[in-house]
């Protein structure tokens, strides 16, 4: 029986749900999960890994669209985090969607972040680029698991 | 059925009997996503598109850990 070098699949899971504290964290109200966010980003702009927080610089703007974006409507707005295998992940509960807006201009991407922590950033994910006349933009998330899951740390 | 309807840029957003308009419906499928799109057009004024996109890529980390 050898030893095996390896990141603990526990930890990657506990690391979403934000148990390991390796730097300075934060003080925490509770146990609860925070609430996250979903704003809409201009195929101009130029969101990416590097994004810290929620920014107002290149996100979309048109009828009905509140800067900032929306509410993940989960509740809690994440699956549980699990592991399969040696993969945690977690994917947001349900849908994220914007009703009854107007996006003249052309999107392609959506910034996830925590708003119960000072709006950082969380992930970006593109798609193919976008317009909305009067109506719903509604993105689905992929199946929740190791393969497809949203976050994934493998 | 009534569809939501913007005529003209700026415009209130109002309903519409969708009788009176031209239906166009299409999709996009790729590694990256399943898009399906719905549009609503009074001649050729484009007054309501949504929009419904199903997310297939995620993102991932991928952690390394160093030996002694």
């Amino acid at each position: 029986m050898a030893n095996t070098q390896a990141m603990c699949t526990s930890f990657k899971t506990e690391l979403l749900n934000g148990i390991h504290a390796l730097g300075t964290s934060v003080i925490r109200a509770g146990t609860t999960p925070d609430s996250f966010k979903a704003a809409l980003y201009l195929a101009t702009a130029t969101i990416d890994a590097g994004a810290t927080v929620y920014t107002a610089t290149g996100e979309v703007s048109g009828a009905n669209y509140v800067a900032g974006g929306v509410d993940l409507t989960g509740s809690p707005d994440w699956i549980a985090p699990a592991a399969t295998g040696t993969t945690a992940f977690t994917t947001p509960t349900a849908s994220i969607v914007f009703t009854n807006v107007t996006l003249a201009t052309a999107f392609d991407a959506v910034l996830i972040y925590n708003s119960t922590q000072g709006n950082k950033a969380v992930s970006v994910h593109t798609f193919g680029s976008q317009t909305i006349t009067a109506g719903t933009f509604t993105l689905t998330m992929p199946t929740n698991d190791a393969s497809t899951g949203l976050l994934r740390i493998a | 059925m009534e569809i939501p309807v913007q005529l003209a840029p700026g415009e209130p957003i109002i309903k519409m009997d969708d009788s009176l308009l031209v239906k166009k419906e299409g999709v996009v499928d790729n590694e990256n996503e399943l898009t399906t799109w719905v549009e609503y057009w009074l001649g050729d004024i484009r007054v309501h598109r949504s929009v419904h996109v199903n997310l297939k890529k995620n993102v991932s980390m991928d952690p390394q850990i160093a030996g002694f």
